[in-house]
């Protein structure tokens, strides 16, 4: 258990929270590129609503209430200088600073007077990310799934109703995957005769979690394995403080939970598939964006898949997790330990340092490297299409373009390194 | 709380007894109060979690003063082995 007052410290994240500060030193993906067209777009993050819009090559951001009269700048009008109100008209450079007041006085100085609040974004790898933070913003970290080519790519979505700590603690929670996602995926798929997945329930032998760079690396060894096999010798990262990576036999994903508010959180699957082998991928037109459903038409939620499955643990620990009222075993020391670390980061950035992850080194930045395991869980074949067949890209557009890239691609390695999976599904 | 006598350590100093109106909070913090590496008082702005091992109640604990992290473990009965007689 945690006191009900270090709860709200680590889950409250808007404007002057301690941990809306933290947050604040990082970027975060609001859209995709593909969605932000001629029209501004209206989001929320870490408690304060924004309007995002495209003025030529820049993106620009502002607050979703006009500064004069608080109608929202989502029906505004763009223009060659800036953004201009709907309502009366007032127009704000990129910078915030009001340029006109077309109905006041033509000598009046009061647009002088008037600054909207206004926020960084850029884009990368076909997201468009934005720095709430304080000046001089850090660098966008170029992240190694955000700048590959010769692969495709795909970006699933779900507006989450819970606060965001508690999807990333179950990133530091490995014992989960073989019940959540093995035992109780088979019981629901038992009940409708679907298949089994038989790689997700191997048996947890033992986990561990080391702090690094930029997260925690999370390591394990399963039943019949060994810390000779990648699981263990490689893991996989927590990218501090919102991204997942994970995946496996060429498939590569970031899980990316943006906090939207205190009980809501922006999901973002950004899946890259990149077989080993010989074959060449034409750049995407663009990189498509499809909705994960995370409810059926009972409003119960739907877990026949392994990503509906972690929103229905997420969501029904509450929209923020009473951790006053919990009970932590040997087995949770993961999440233990990421709440310590967020503490750790409180207190640096209470101290006016930068926080763990943070990016200012161009020379780094080219391509930032992380560490994933290829041969998950042993098989990464075995892995992948069972990640792939159960898990959210099913519902991906270009779902079939995939099964057909790892096709041509396996046809292209010498047979002995060819690995099939065996899973029975 | 259940959970406490379930476990079987009922007898360790401060642990909540079933029916018993504590607070959890006032629980937590009155068993890890000041940090034993540097004596500060460990506030929210350091970090005091309780969990379990078997029957062992536990507290990770991070002081923000002295940036020590150590567990905590209160102990009714200490147990040793007994020598071998020659």
């Amino acid at each position: 258990m945690l006191t009900t007052e270090l709860n709200e410290r680590l889950t409250q994240v808007g404007p002057g929270t301690p941990m809306g500060t933290l947050l604040r030193h990082y970027w975060y993906p609001l859209a995709a590129t593909s969605e932000l067209g001629p029209e501004p777009i209206q989001r929320r993050l870490l408690g304060e609503d924004i309007v995002l819009y495209r003025k030529g090559d820049e993106i620009g951001v502002i607050e979703a209430q006009c500064p004069h009269r608080r109608a929202s700048m989502r029906y505004a009008i763009v223009e060659e200088r800036g953004i201009r109100c709907g309502y009366h008209g007032w127009l704000y450079g990129m910078d915030g600073k009001c340029l006109e007041q077309p109905a006041e006085p033509a000598d009046s100085t009061f647009k002088d007077r008037i600054q909207a609040v206004t926020y960084q974004a850029q884009e990368l790898g076909g997201l468009i990310f934005v720095y709430m933070g304080e000046d001089p913003a850090p660098l966008l970290p170029r992240f190694d799934l955000f700048v590959w080519d010769n692969c495709l790519r795909d970006v699933g979505h779900a507006l989450l109703p819970m606060n965001w700590l508690q999807v990333m603690e179950n990133s530091v929670d490995p014992h989960h995957v073989e019940w959540l996602h093995g035992h109780y995926m088979n019981f629901v798929r038992g009940i409708s005769g679907e298949a089994q997945a038989e790689v997700l329930m191997r048996k947890h032998e033992k986990v561990a979690f080391d702090v690094f760079d930029y997260g925690i690396i999370k390591r394990r060894v399963l039943e019949g394995m060994t810390e000779e096999d990648e699981d263990w010798k490689v893991g996989h990262p927590l990218v501090f403080p919102a991204m997942l990576r994970v995946g496996g036999g060429g498939h590569y994903q970031f899980q990316i939970r943006v906090p939207v508010d205190d009980t809501h959180t922006s999901h973002f699957w950004y899946d890259v598939y990149k077989p080993d082998g010989d074959y060449t991928v034409p750049p995407q037109d663009s990189i498509p964006l499809f909705e994960v459903p995370i409810y059926d038409e009972k409003g119960d939620f739907l877990v026949d898949f392994v990503d509906g499955q972690d929103v229905m643990a997420w969501a029904s620990q509450g929209a923020i997790a009473d951790r006053s009222n919990e009970h932590l075993g040997k087995s949770d020391l993961g999440v233990i330990m990421l709440r310590r670390l967020f503490q750790e980061q409180l207190d640096k950035v209470e101290d006016g340092e930068d926080p763990l992850g943070v990016v200012r080194d161009e020379s780094i930045n080219d391509c930032i490297t992380l560490p994933q395991e290829k041969k998950k869980f042993g098989t990464g074949a075995g892995f992948r299409y069972e990640f792939l067949t159960m898990g959210q890209c099913r519902y991906s557009p270009i779902a079939q373009d995939v099964l057909r890239l790892f096709e041509e691609a396996e046809k292209s390695l010498p047979a002995s390194d060819t690995e099939h999976h065996d899973a029975t599904v | 709380m259940s959970f406490a006598k379930e476990a079987g350590v009922s007898e360790i100093p401060n642990a909540p007894l079933e029916g018993e109106a504590t607070a959890i909070d006032d629980n937590v913090q009155a068993l890890v109060q000041f940090c034993p590496h540097c004596g500060a008082q460990l506030d929210v702005q350091s970090f005091v979690q309780e969990y379990w091992t078997a029957d062992a109640r536990l507290f990770h604990v991070w002081c923000e003063r002295c940036r020590y992290v150590f567990d905590v473990k209160p102990t009714a009965r200490v147990t040793t082995h007994e020598p071998a007689h020659e």
